[in-house]
């Protein structure tokens, strides 16, 4: 059952008709893993935190850069392990989570990579340039498939803003198509499968 | 008529009114009658909407001294 707390902090879901109360309670007994706090991973987690995923674990060791990882994390944090300075972050977002973080864990370098339990397949999210790239697959794509670089933060945050709606599809109803989208400008496109993996 | 559960909203506002009512409608069963306590105008005009919306029949009202009475049918 929801507690008094959980139906204010959740009504705008409950009033959904593809969500509702039971779907709320579906959320909040789900958990997704997060490897790479990047932008896109940021946002995105930061999205499944709000929408009440019940657990979710973190890994990323590496250190906060100097302007912190907007949104979630300020630069008053630079140089702690990202996934620690993850924890209160979200935390202070919603206290219903529970979170750990993995340590040893494993950690996407380009985008991020989401793990939701239950799932056959990850949700991989990526910006480049001005583009997003998000879909579900077997192995993030690799290097030279999806080559590092600079991205804007719009198009992070769009990345990891599509890829929190996809892992909450896949908690409501079970959604997990195979395949990587590419958006930019308003175009979109599918990524051909990298071979390298 | 049997009524299978009761939900009194009258100390909520717009939205959490709705928001009690689905979820007690949620926790009955396609058929079953849910009871509706509630006061003022708002939820009087707009919990009725919103149930028939959503697909549920709305049986009838009852004007008491501790406020409205309003029987709805869930839907499938
Ligand atoms: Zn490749």
């Amino acid at each position: 059952m929801l507690t008094d707390a959980q139906i204010e902090r959740y009504a705008r879901h409950i009033l959904l008709r593809e969500v509702g109360g039971s779907g709320q309670r579906r959320l909040l007994a789900s958990e997704v893993r997060l490897e790479g706090i990047s932008p896109e991973g940021a946002w995105a987690v930061l999205y499944l935190a709000l929408a009440g995923v019940g657990r979710i674990v973190v890994a990323d060791p590496r250190p906060v850069p100097a302007g912190g990882i907007p949104p979630l994390i300020p630069p008053s944090q630079a140089g702690r392990p990202r996934d620690a300075a993850a924890v209160p972050a979200l935390a202070a977002h919603n206290p219903d989570v529970r979170l750990e973080v993995e340590a040893p864990g494993t950690w996407s370098e380009i985008g991020a990579v989401l793990r939701p339990k239950g799932a056959d397949l990850l949700l991989f999210a990526r910006a480049e340039g001005e583009a997003s790239l998000v879909g579900w697959a077997e192995a993030p794509p690799c290097p030279a498939c999806a080559p590092a670089g600079e991205a804007t933060p719009e198009a992070a945050a769009l990345a990891g803003s599509l890829a929190a709606s996809r892992v909450l599809g896949f908690f409501l109803f079970g959604e997990a198509p195979a395949g990587i989208l590419r958006f930019e400008g308003g175009r979109k496109e599918a990524l051909a499968p990298c071979p390298h993996r | 008529m049997t009524v299978a559960r009761t939900v009194d909203i009258r100390s909520y506002r717009c939205p959490m009114t709705w928001v009690r009512v689905k979820l007690a409608l949620e926790a009955i069963a396609p058929g079953e009658v849910l009871e509706v306590l509630l006061s003022g105008e708002e939820p009087a005009r707009n919990i009725p909407r919103s149930a028939a919306d959503e697909g549920h029949e709305v049986l009838g009202s009852e004007e008491g001294p501790e406020g409205m009475r309003l029987w709805l049918r869930k839907g499938c």
